[in-house]
């Protein structure tokens, strides 16, 4: 998987090192807390690389198999990361529009004037 | 034609103008969930939501949808992203989530009063430790109750709805005539109307009893569980035969108040698991249009009996499952029964409107979509806090009617801080699901058990089985054909 190393402690532990310019912490911790039901998580960041140690709890019947759904998760994540830092500010807007009398989205289309849409020419304005 | 009449050309523009470039849109907010090991499930601002491979929902965050592709224009027209420049969008999604909110403004629309809590059944999964039939001192007081009918009449709500919970309430019936002429009394004072409604075993059913409640306009819920021997092992009486009281009391109600004079719920213990199909043929035999599959609550003498450890949300989910596509087979054979859980549901994805069931409000409804009224005059959050009180931990106890006023409960630091942590928009595991728009929080249940109002969604039974239930649900209506239409069908 690229931008992602594993390795297997005695105890059981899989460390997987995430290459920061490839994923964001957020991203990780996020990931991080969905598998809380199926691992003890400890994250650490060196440099470039975040270092994520995933011990396996008894519920988790075939740690192998979750460790690459937590990478795969990762990526659903950074994903979304991506779409929050790109919408924020709609977000903001629309939920501000959202409860105000006024329009905030184009304040045009609520102080415009009808004659001046170049519709001097329409029947009705004759 | 007249020259004055053509009009001007100024502003229409060729075809090729209102084509998009590929790239050139702009994302809204929106959040997504794997549907299987292929789909996601994309939901928009306000949860309109569409089904796409993943690489579909790379390359529209990467911006390298294809303008002429079928997905560029389903994601468009569903909000996912729109045109720079073009306004209407963000428009529609602030006024269709303006829509979606307009139930909060409402405030406290259900009020539940329980009147006893003395019973005539003991059942296996009772969630308030309920009381002997003979043991006076859990009955409520004319005096709560005249504070708990100035407490509704508080709610700014427009669709007020008084509910007596149990115990049984027609234990008490004088004290339930009380409180509906009561009520009755203010709406005429006030102009406000509230729908009455009585949750009963229908074993005290008496003329006397239907003549009071067609006068009041009063209806009636109960409970049934299954079959005969089903039900009569999970809601047990020492004095009588459980399943004969209730459907007799049912044919009575019917014949009184017609025939949406009573609605019916079940409770799926672990002997209901393996008798799904044995369960809907009991509403269809007893001439029901609705059935509301519920799993049991962790509350009470469920968790005092084990009853509630002995079934795994994996296992309701197949007896869920099972009783769904049969009850939709049964539709799709010309039976009409809808299946609560999944209209609800349906609602809740598929239209701007939302629902009032409790369990599922960001923030959470307790307190603010529906409160209770204990026979004591204690004043609880929601049914659950009550049970959870009746076992020892009164954390959701608002106050008392006796003593307390309406501003110091529904301001009180524990109401606040709980509807503040509860907003899904910002939990952790929820702010980010693909369903948030459709789910809601219980932070009853989570405290219970989990011991936090929040709870740890990884391991939440009440986060897998709504996951469990939009995936199936959507996994339908993606399938398309009769079963989809037959779902769209129970959306009210």
């Amino acid at each position: 998987m690229s931008g992602i190393a594993t390795n297997v402690l005695t105890d059981g532990t899989q460390v997987v090192n995430f290459n920061t310019s490839v994923y964001r912490l957020n991203a990780i911790k996020k990931s991080a807390y969905k598998f809380g039901g199926l691992f003890h998580v400890l994250i650490e960041q060196r440099d470039r690389i975040i270092e994520v140690r995933l011990k396996p709890k008894e519920s988790c019947k075939s740690p192998d198999a979750f460790v690459g759904e937590f990478c795969n998760e990762v990526l659903d994540q950074e994903l979304r990361e991506t779409v929050a830092e790109e919408t924020a500010g709609i977000r903001d807007l629309l939920l501000a529009q959202a409860f105000s009398k006024t329009s905030l989205i184009d304040s045009e289309s609520e102080t415009g004037d009808y004659d001046s849409e170049n519709c001097a020419e329409a029947p009705g304005n004759q | 034609m007249p020259l004055s009449l053509v009009p001007s050309h100024k502003k229409i523009h060729p075809p090729e103008e209102f084509s998009s470039e590929a790239g050139a849109y702009q994302l809204l907010p929106f959040r997504f969930v794997p549907l299987d090991s292929k789909k996601y499930v994309l939901s928009n601002f306000v949860g309109e939501y569409c089904v796409v491979e993943r690489e579909i929902l790379q390359a529209l965050i990467s911006k390298t949808l294809r303008p002429d592709s079928a997905a560029y224009s389903l994601l468009k027209s569903r909000h996912f992203f729109f045109d720079v420049g073009e306004s209407s969008a963000l428009h529609l999604l602030a006024t269709k989530y303006r829509t979606k909110q307009t139930p909060l403004a409402e405030f406290t629309s259900l009020h539940m009063i329980v009147p006893t809590l003395r019973c005539n059944t003991s059942c296996v999964y009772c969630q308030v430790s309920h009381k002997g039939a003979a043991a006076g001192s859990c009955d409520m007081t004319e005096a709560a109750a005249d504070r708990a009918i100035d407490f509704m009449f508080r709610s700014p709500s427009s669709h007020l709805k008084l509910e007596f919970q149990g115990g049984e309430p027609l234990l008490n019936f004088e004290m339930v005539q009380y409180i509906i002429e009561s009520t009755r009394q203010r709406e005429q004072q006030t102009g406000r109307k509230v729908s009455i409604i009585i949750c009963s075993n229908l074993s005290l059913i008496s003329d006397q009893i239907l003549q009071f409640c067609e006068k009041h306009d009063v209806q009636f819920s109960t409970s049934l569980d299954g079959p005969c021997d089903l039900h009569n092992q999970n809601r047990p009486s020492a004095e009588f035969d459980s399943y004969d009281r209730t459907r007799i009391g049912i044919t009575r109600v019917r014949e009184a108040l017609g025939i949406c004079g009573v609605s019916a719920l079940m409770t799926t213990t672990q002997a209901s698991l393996s008798r799904p199909k044995e369960i809907v043929d009991e509403y269809v035999g007893q001439g029901f249009k609705s059935l509301f599959l519920r799993p049991i609550n962790p509350y009470g003498f469920a968790t005092k009996a084990g009853v509630l450890t002995r079934y795994s949300t994996l296992e309701w989910m197949e007896f869920y499952k099972t009783a769904l596509d049969y009850i939709i087979d049964l539709n799709l054979r010309g039976i009409h029964i809808r299946e609560e859980y999944a209209a609800l549901l349906l609602r809740r994805m598929l239209t701007p409107y939302g629902t009032g069931f409790v369990d599922l409000q960001s923030p959470a409804g307790i307190g603010i979509s529906a409160i209770l009224f204990n026979h004591d005059g204690n004043v609880y959050a929601s049914d659950e806090g009550r049970m959870l009180a009746e076992m020892g931990d009164p954390h959701f106890r608002l106050g008392n009617l006796l003593h307390d006023s309406y501003e110091d409960m529904m301001l009180s630091d524990v109401l606040i801080e709980t509807l503040t942590q509860t907003m899904t928009e910002g939990v952790p595991g929820c702010s980010d699901c693909g369903f948030q728009a459709y789910c809601g929080s219980d932070p009853v249940r989570h405290y219970r058990l989990q011991g936090d109002i929040v709870g740890n969604k990884p391991t939440s039974e009440f986060c897998q089985r709504h996951m469990a239930l939009f995936r199936h649900i959507i996994g339908l209506l993606e399938g398309g054909g009769t079963a989809a239409n037959v779902l769209k069908g129970w959306i009210y």
